[in-house]
């Protein structure tokens, strides 16, 4: 139903923004370059739209900056060049609303949930949270002060698991990588992360009662040289082909 | 105590073959001019550098024989040595480099110091015991490092040119000092230097090394009185020339010619010498019997007190040696066209 | 004329050097010292006590000084000997085995971290090994960081050392062994004390380089609070979440960092 009521909302966001070309002169076709500062989850969803926003759009060029939300938005509000910011909590969105960074306001663009990655073949037989914390099983999360990490300590909350101190990733990726790579037998991601990494890690769901749902917000920013072409890419991401970008790997809709 | 070295190595360039004996109580003189060889010939008696071929052997012990794979390391010779720049160790006081070496033999630490205190005594630099080699003066410096080596009672004492890192003024009481110093050490001792003076003051027995080679060995005054190369003969303070005799005549090396006695009947490649006392200088040619006469110019006068020795340039040069009051009444300068004579009688020649 | 002489006549010694030069040489200085005044104009100094007392920043601190000081320990034990090879051996590839030393300087951190990972991982060339026989693993382990700045650290030593071996003249040994010295005492009473100053100021160097180290430890060691998080990987990651506590933490890394240099004197940092 919600899948449904989105797409039939971009629908006519797009009807609308079609018809001022009509009622107007002219409409400018979006043009230039723009900056995209995500959050790392969203790299690959995120690579897949620029390029069909491209293809849409043939006389723009996109670059993305990657990183964890927290440092992205202590860069933009520093004045780091950027057009659009999407981040994966609402907190830092509504940081840097607050200090004044953002043209318009945010809007929820997609929601994303944890998952746990397992070495392929699950040779550990981690089922639930409780399990990530056995004493053969080596468990890594994201840090603390990373919007993943506090999600993750959330879920173990919910899940009413106390988890011990372990060891943490700096960013999401890097928690992952760790499982990939063999250093530990469970990693507390994102749903996105996991199926981006499907070639390595297995995922086991968590259920939705103790999972965290994360909300992504994204919005145009301030200080954008750009908004019109920022504005373009905001409506694209909100559009169906967006949207079921995003679906494709593994978001969830707002 | 008696060394016995025949030393044959090649270091870079120099390739080295000298024969050296040295006995107790004696002063063996190495001289030679620089890069002759004289400090690896030293070096490699104290064991730095290992010989190709020869033997060197004190006492009867066997200490480096290539041929009989015999090797003994230098910490094992008990050879004393004094090196050029002293090497006194930076970080120690005075009295503990002289101690070092006794320590190093086990001698604990405060029989060392004790000993060392001792030493410092019989040299008259008691004052600084404390103090650091670089707190040192030259002379001061230098009885510390040979009071470092003399502590351990070497049977073999090397020092290499021992006074060439004092000034001028120095030297002269250093020198006396060491000469002081030697004669009362009982070991061997050969000493190393390229300064002439050196040599006479302080040598019983003088080798001459040049470019790796033994040219002449013999007490002093048999240095003098028959050097047998430029060098030697220059250290020795004669005109030495070298060419080829037929009859009485001497064709120098350089195309000059001298007349000469030939009694023993010299024929082909010889030494010729002239001393200066025996070469007379005119302000003009001279007449009368002097076969070998010819002009130049005075290039160096050297007062000597009441001699004079006067360096003629010519195509064949000579130093002449006249009185104080000659020099005066010839009005002698640098640059004076001057003719110098020699009495054919007063060559002496001796074949190669 | 003469007043304004006397004016002029400053306590300060400018050691003849001229003005354009002296001018550079100010802009270096407000270069380092800039980032320092910006640390202390914004930290937030209510807060420090409570920063002091979080317990991220007592495991940060302790694991920063155990690793720094163990990677300074063993530079030691392991450089000196390689920098006494490297200046006195003769050994074909001598060349290419400085090169391989000095790697790590050039090489960006993280390389190295990653270099290590390869080879002392859990699936490493090595690693495994110590994994399935001994049950050794180095990654997300104290002894792992300490390796990780090892790893960057002793170049800085052996390079310093081997520097100040070659420096010193051999001939001094040589009279040690005209005194009787053997090899080893000769080395103990000789060489080892006249390389000390150059031995002091590596491992100052080396200990410097190894408490400020991030990218090799963070790639290799993991970030374990207590066990591998040091001060850089504390401050990178409360930047994240609260920026004032990176000010105060810094400010606290500096505050040790300073003291243990200022407590080096002048003659020991002379090469």
């Amino acid at each position: 139903m919600t899948r449904v009521l989105v797409i039939a909302v971009a629908m006519l966001t797009s009807a609308a923004a079609m018809l001022p070309a009509s009622a107007s002169p002219r409409v400018a076709v979006p043009t230039g370059d723009i900056t995209i500062a995500a959050a790392s989850s969203l790299t690959e969803a995120f690579g897949a739209i620029g390029k069909g926003f491209r293809s849409k759009y043939r006389k723009t060029s996109v670059t993305f900056n990657f990183g964890s939300s927290a440092t992205l938005e202590t860069q933009l509000e520093q004045g780091a060049p950027g057009d659009v910011f999407a981040s994966a909590d609402t907190s830092t969105m509504d940081s840097l609303h607050g200090a004044g960074g953002l043209r318009g306001r945010p809007v929820l663009f997609a929601r994303n949930r944890l998952a746990i990655a397992v070495e392929p073949g699950n040779p550990k037989q981690i089922r639930t949270l409780a399990d990530t914390i056995a004493d053969d099983v080596r468990v890594v999360l994201c840090a603390p002060q990373v919007p993943c990490g506090k999600y993750a300590l959330e879920a173990y909350r919910k899940a009413g698991v106390d988890v011990p101190t372990v060891p943490t990733g700096l960013t999401a990726k890097d928690t992952l990588s760790k499982v990939s790579l063999g250093e530990a037998d469970a990693a507390v991601v994102y749903v996105t992360d996991v199926e981006a990494a499907a070639a390595d890690v297995d995922g086991v769901r968590i259920p939705a009662a103790d999972n965290v749902i994360a909300r992504y917000p994204i919005a145009v920013v301030a200080d954008s040289a750009n908004p019109a072409t920022a504005r373009a890419f905001v409506q694209y991401v909100l559009s169906r082909g967006g949207q079921a970008t995003l679906g494709r790997f593994g978001f969830l809709p707002p | 105590m008696t060394l016995h070295a025949r030393v044959g190595l090649r270091l870079g360039a120099l390739e080295l073959d000298v024969a050296i004996e040295a006995d107790s109580g004696k002063t063996v003189v190495v001289l030679g001019p620089n890069g002759a060889g004289k400090s690896t010939l030293l070096r490699a008696i104290a064991g730095l550098v290992p010989l190709e071929t020869g033997r060197i052997e004190l006492d009867g012990d066997v200490l480096d024989d290539p041929d009989e794979g015999v090797w003994v390391a230098t910490e094992d010779r008990r050879i004393g040595v004094v090196f050029q720049d002293l090497l006194l160790f930076p970080h120690l006081s005075a009295v503990e480099n002289i101690a070092f070496g006794l320590r190093a033999h086990g001698v604990r630490r405060g029989a060392a110091r004790v000993e060392a205190h001792a030493w410092l005594d019989r040299l008259g630099i008691s004052d600084h015991a404390a103090s650091r080699p670089t707190m040192l003066s030259g002379g001061q410096a230098q009885k510390v490092a040979l009071a470092r080596s003399l502590a351990l009672r070497p049977r073999l004492l090397l020092l290499d040119e021992p006074l060439a890192a004092l000034d001028v003024t120095s030297r002269v009481d250093v020198r006396r000092e060491l000469r002081r110093q030697l004669d009362g050490f009982d070991g061997a001792r050969i000493v190393v230097t390229h300064d002439p003076v050196e040599a006479v003051a302080l040598a019983d027995q003088v080798v001459v090394i040049e470019g790796g080679r033994v040219r002449q060995a013999g007490p002093v005054s048999e240095l003098r009185a028959r050097p047998r190369s430029r060098y030697v003969a220059d250290f020795a303070g004669v005109n030495l020339y070298s060419g080829v005799i037929r009859g009485d005549r001497l064709r120098t090396d350089d195309g000059n010619e001298l007349t000469v006695v030939n009694d023993v009947g010299i024929d082909g490649p010889s030494f010729a010498i002239v001393h200066p006392e025996a070469v007379a200088v005119y302000p003009s040619a001279p007449i009368g019997s002097p076969r070998n006469t010819w002009p130049g110019t005075v290039g160096e006068i050297d007062r000597d007190g009441r001699r004079v020795r006067v360096r003629v340039d010519a195509p064949m040069p000579i130093t002449a040696e006249i009185t104080e009051r000659a020099a005066a009444e010839l009005g002698l300068r640098a640059g004076s066209e001057v003719w110098v004579s020699v009495k054919a009688t007063e060559v002496e020649i001796f074949p190669v | 004329m003469a007043a304004v002489r006397a004016s002029t006549r400053r306590r300060v010694d400018a050691g003849r050097i001229p003005a354009p030069a002296r001018v550079l040489a100010a802009v270096a200085l407000a270069f380092f010292v800039l980032p320092v005044v910006g640390l202390l104009w914004r930290a937030p100094w209510s807060e420090l006590w409570g920063q002091l007392s979080d317990p991220v920043t007592r495991d940060a601190l302790r694991v920063s000084m155990i690793c720094s000081l163990g990677a300074t320990a063993l530079s030691i034990v392991f450089g000196v000997p390689l920098a006494w090879l490297l200046a006195r051996a003769e050994f074909p590839g001598r060349r290419v085995a400085r090169a391989c030393v000095l790697l790590p300087m050039i090489l960006p951190p993280v390389v190295g971290g990653v270099a290590l990972f390869l080879a002392f991982g859990r699936r490493g060339i090595v690693g495994q090994y110590l994994d399935d026989w001994f049950g050794l693993r180095l990654p997300f382990t104290t002894f792992g960081a300490i390796v990780a700045e090892t790893f960057v650290a002793m170049p800085f030593l052996v390079i310093t050392v081997e520097a100040g071996l070659r420096g010193l003249d051999r001939r001094y040994e040589d009279a040690a062994a005209t005194l009787g010295a053997s090899r080893w005492t000769s080395f103990r009473r000789v060489t080892l004390p006249l390389a000390a100053p150059s031995l002091a100021a590596g491992a100052a160097l080396a200990w410097a380089r190894a408490l400020g180290e991030f990218g090799a430890t963070v790639t290799f060691a993991g970030n374990f609070q207590g066990k591998t998080q040091t001060m850089p990987l504390a401050i990178f990651l409360a930047f994240e979440s609260r920026p004032e506590s990176a000010i105060l933490l810094s400010l606290v890394l500096v505050a040790v960092s300073l003291v243990v240099l200022a407590s080096l004197r002048d003659r020991w940092l002379r090469l």
